[in-house]
């Protein structure tokens, strides 16, 4: 049978599995083995099923998932992240939308001790939410902007996206953590500014806290030292050259454990809890990794792969509408589909074609993140979403969607800004050479 | 049975726990007495490999992999009930091929063996081939107690740990 | 006139490295040609279809065709090969392959028993690191990247420890001071960067790596019968030699290179030093042989062979 039409096949079966509600690693699995046993025969298509899930499993560079997650969870069931918030609002809670950007501020803090954006939007929607619920915030906005929030976990380092990218494709990882920061930041002042806007606007819909004293507000800065040092230690640690990246992910998960001991904020109970969340997450990610290598290595063998990267390369419309032609591929796919699998599948045929073009691998990594954002946060399919429905039963999707719109406007905003001025993402790693 | 997934998944979450503490320990020793613990490398691979199948065992088992919702959420109950058996029936078609194909793995694993010790990794390989084993079964499993309606049997057991503090309780 | 077949070559190095342009593709032309045509040989490098540790298992299921494979990814696994691992025991890439492949013949049907083996070679390195290390005493507590398991256990044998980073994280590594030096064939050492992060390269051939190509047995089954003589023709000692030979010799010519770069110092050793690093891997020899015995074959016998092989042309050290 025609090559093409083989992988034609693959796609549609994959995504039929999909629809049926078969787990989406599985359903990548099973079309990436029937169609590698179509055309290599059935043997070698079962025998991919002897090597690659242990090999996947087994890979210590993948540690750094459920490590960076595990930190994170250490990190909320010892408090940290309600730390994070109650700073934010003796900070902040008196402004218009005081507590909104609180919230936000305590995503982005949040974000710099764990590497998962669905960790941050959970934890925050457990957080934050009820007490902006609470002060009489508009329920969809306040979950929209928890489910945008969220996002910042993979755009400030560290970062399981950003970890995945570097290993695809051989990207240095501390440069790709370094060029997330200020684009992470970024975000920070474009959220501030929709809660402004929408502050100001209707005033009814976030209303303004009480002040704090300024003795409060000391003392709220004093109980963030721990995330603070976990920060600092983690990346001191990888720039400074006292570990790798890998090493990073499984110290700050040992460190956070430790500093939760220390101050007494974590006994068996939450630690096993905290560890039981991690694996039930990191073993819902792998089974994606897994799938997403068995359909990669049969795209491989049609060869669709290497046909797609000419096809992209040799577009008549210039590098930046090849650029701009992939995230509305990116824009679409990611409505319907898990972000993962989409990055996993799709990486290998567009990050050659970017390098052909010329584009920057450690820009490109920030442009890659920025494509996982609008995934996780558009209708009809986004994971943060999902996440904070089931754990804020009454806010309807349909409320959320509409809470999110706001912050994915500005997200439009900001991506064309990043590739506009590459320098906003490559100064930072720029300095570290 | 209940109880000893339960035990399981401690086990398995456990494992976790020691990739930390040796990866930080191991660190710890090479930067600061210039000395590393044998094997902590593909020790934590290992134990990442055992945890990981076995957490899809029971992701399996509590039907709690990622999917996407796209035609479920707009069925009536019926008709998610018949999606629930087809796509557990599909999970099922796939991971008994799976398990019985790691087993196939683990008998051609001869005398590999880890780095510095060179303890066997059959032994590991085996381990997490039950993981797999486990899951397979529970996906069969699944799919009986879903056509006779019981699935509530296995929804995952609550954490019993206190959630984290309220932001209202302290500063 | 045979039926036309497809070659899948897989491996795991980016397509445009020394060894895919001096050794995969002549080998391909070449079988191209003597096939008139009737096998064509498609690339897979970069682990396209497969992790580099499993290369081997690939060409064993018919994931691919032909293989390029390092026995010593896992460790153990192939006893009889990690001879080619053994420190100071190859000199010349070139004539050291040759030896190494028309030794292993003998034992590549019972150890590499469920593919075709093709043919094996070598390359060799040295330690490269930010101070001269002119003695083995020299090494401990250093933190070192090494090449392969066997030269990892030598290191840990002399008191350093071992950093894991793939060889595209290893420069940044040594820049950050992760690492204090690093096991590396000597081109290398200039393609990966690594150049500009140590300046210290003691002149000795302190490791070699080995590599099989394996061939899928059922893939070369189903051969009309002239493909297969192509085959044979191409999976032969001179090929192991030749492609040794291609890629180790571009490797060592890195040396010249970087004697003549500045900033970095060519380390010599006296015949005295030498001596006392050749004593210090004399333990790993012991274990190899003892893993031979193990593994049903007479290990000092087969490793005197061995030697017997190289003697005859001149590669040994
Ligand atoms: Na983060
Ligand atoms: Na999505």
């Amino acid at each position: 049978m025609d090559r093409d039409l083989v992988a034609l096949l693959g796609f549609l079966g994959m995504f039929a599995l999909m629809a049926l509600r078969v787990p989406i690693g599985i359903a990548m699995g099973i079309a990436g083995v029937a169609g590698f046993a179509g055309l290599s025969g059935l043997k070698p298509g079962l025998n991919l099923l002897a090597n690659v899930p242990l090999s996947v499993v087994t890979d210590y560079n993948l540690s750094v998932i459920p490590m960076f997650i595990l930190m994170g969870a250490f990190a909320s069931r010892s408090g940290m992240s309600t730390e994070l918030f109650a700073a934010g609002r003796a900070w902040l809670g008196h402004l218009r939308g005081g507590l909104a950007m609180a919230s936000v501020a305590a995503c982005a803090g949040f974000a710099a001790i764990n590497g998962s954006s669905v960790a941050t939007a959970a934890t925050m929607a457990q957080v934050a939410l009820p007490e902006m619920r609470r002060a009489g915030y508009h329920p969809g906005l306040s979950a929209g902007l928890v489910a945008a929030g969220g996002t910042l976990g993979i755009m400030i380092p560290p970062s399981v996206i950003l970890v995945l990218y570097g290993i695809m494709t051989e990207t240095d990882i501390t440069r790709l953590f370094a060029a997330g920061l200020i684009p992470g930041l970024l975000a920070v002042a474009f959220y501030f500014g929709v809660v402004q806007f929408i502050g100001w606007r209707r005033p009814d819909v976030m209303p303004r806290g009480q002040a704090h004293g300024w003795r409060e507000r000391l003392a709220s800065l004093r109980s963030l030292w721990a995330v603070l040092l976990l920060f600092v230690f983690v990346l001191g640690g990888i720039y400074g050259g006292l570990f790798t990246v890998e090493e990073a992910a499984g110290i700050g998960a040992a460190g956070t454990l430790l500093i939760g001991l220390a101050r007494g904020r974590l006994g068996w109970a939450g630690i096993r809890a905290a560890l039981i969340d991690t694996l039930r997450v990191s073993s819902a990610i792998m089974m994606i990794v897994i799938g997403a290598f068995l359909f990669g290595y049969f795209l491989t063998i049609t060869q669709f792969t290497q046909k797609a990267v000419g096809f992209l390369v040799g577009l008549p419309i210039g590098p930046y509408g090849v650029l701009a032609l992939i995230m509305l591929g990116y824009f679409v796919l990611g409505a319907i589909m898990d972000e993962l699998a989409m990055i996993l599948l799709t990486v290998p045929i567009v990050f050659p074609a970017m390098m052909q073009l010329g584009f920057d691998p450690v820009w490109f990594g920030v442009i890659i993140v920025m494509a996982v954002t609008f995934g996780m946060i558009c209708p009809p399919v986004g994971i943060n979403v999902f996440v904070i429905n089931s754990i804020a039963r009454d806010i309807t999707l349909g409320r959320i969607y509409r809470g999110t719109m706001p912050f994915i406007a500005v997200d439009l905003v900001r991506l064309v800004i990043l590739c506009a001025f590459p320098a906003i993402s490559l100064w930072l790693p720029g300095l570290i050479r | 049975m209940r109880r000893l997934l339960s035990a399981a998944e401690t086990v398995a979450a456990l494992f976790l726990l020691l990739i930390a503490l040796l990866t930080a320990g191991n660190v710890l020793l090479r930067d600061v007495f210039s000395v590393q613990i044998p094997d902590w490398y593909d020790g934590s691979r290992m134990l990442q490999g055992i945890a990981l199948f076995w957490g899809l065992a029971l992701a399996t088992c509590y039907g709690s992999h990622i999917c996407v919702d796209i035609v479920w959420e707009h069925l009536r109950p019926r008709g998610r009930r018949a999606l629930d058996v087809a796509a557990t029936a599909v999970t099922l078609a796939f991971l008994a091929p799976l398990a019985w194909m790691v087993w196939v793995k683990v008998g051609s694993t001869g005398t590999q063996g880890t780095m510095d010790l060179r303890l066997p990794l059959v032994n590991f390989y085996a381990v997490a081939a039950v993981g797999m084993t486990v899951a397979a079964v529970l996906a069969a499993v699944r799919l009986v107690l879903l056509l006779r309606g019981r699935e509530a049997l296995l929804e995952p057991p609550a954490l019993d740990a206190p959630a984290a503090p309220k932001a209202s309780d302290g500063p | 006139q045979d039926k036309p077949v497809e070659l899948k070559f897989a491996h795991w190095l980016p397509a445009n490295h020394s060894l895919a342009r001096n050794g995969f593709e002549p080998w391909a032309k070449s079988v191209e040609a003597a096939s008139k045509g009737s096998i064509k040989v498609v690339f897979f490098p970069s682990q396209q279809l497969g992790k580099a540790a499993d290369h081997y298992d690939m060409a064993r299921d018919g994931i691919a065709d032909v293989t390029w494979a390092n026995p010593g990814y896992q460790a153990g696994r192939f006893p009889l090969i990690a001879a080619g691992e053994l420190p100071f025991l190859v000199a010349k890439p070139g004539p050291g392959s040759a030896a190494l492949d028309a030794w292993y013949r003998r034992y590549a049907g019972t150890e590499m028993k469920d593919v075709k083996f093709c043919f094996a070679h070598l390359h060799v390195g040295t330690l490269h690191a930010k101070k001269p290390i002119t003695e083995p005493g020299q090494l401990k507590g250093m933190k070192i990247r090494s090449s392969n398991g066997t030269n990892a256990q030598f290191m840990t044998l002399l008191g350093a420890t071992n950093v894991q980073v793939s060889a595209p994280e290893a420069r940044d590594a040594l820049e950050k001071g992760v690492a204090d030096a690093i096991s590396f064939p000597w081109g290398s050492i200039l393609s990966f960067g690594i150049d500009k992060a140590v300046k210290y390269h003691t002149d000795m051939r302190l490791y070699a790596s080995d590599f099989a190509w394996v061939v899928n047995k059922g893939w070369y089954d189903k051969l009309g019968a002239s493909q297969k003589k192509v085959i044979d023709d191409h999976c032969s000692n001179e090929w192991a030699a030749k492609v040794g030979a291609a890629w180790g010799d571009d490797e060592d010519s890195g040396q010249a290179k970087l004697e003549k770069a500045a900033g970095h110092t060519i380390v010599k050793l006296t015949p005295a030093q030498l001596d006392a690093w050749k004593k210090a891997a004399e333990p790993l020899y012991g274990q190899w042989v003892q893993g031979v015995d193990k593994a049903g074959a007479n290990g000092k016998q087969a490793l005197a062979e061995l030697r017997k092989e190289l003697d005859a042309r001149k590669a040994g050290n």
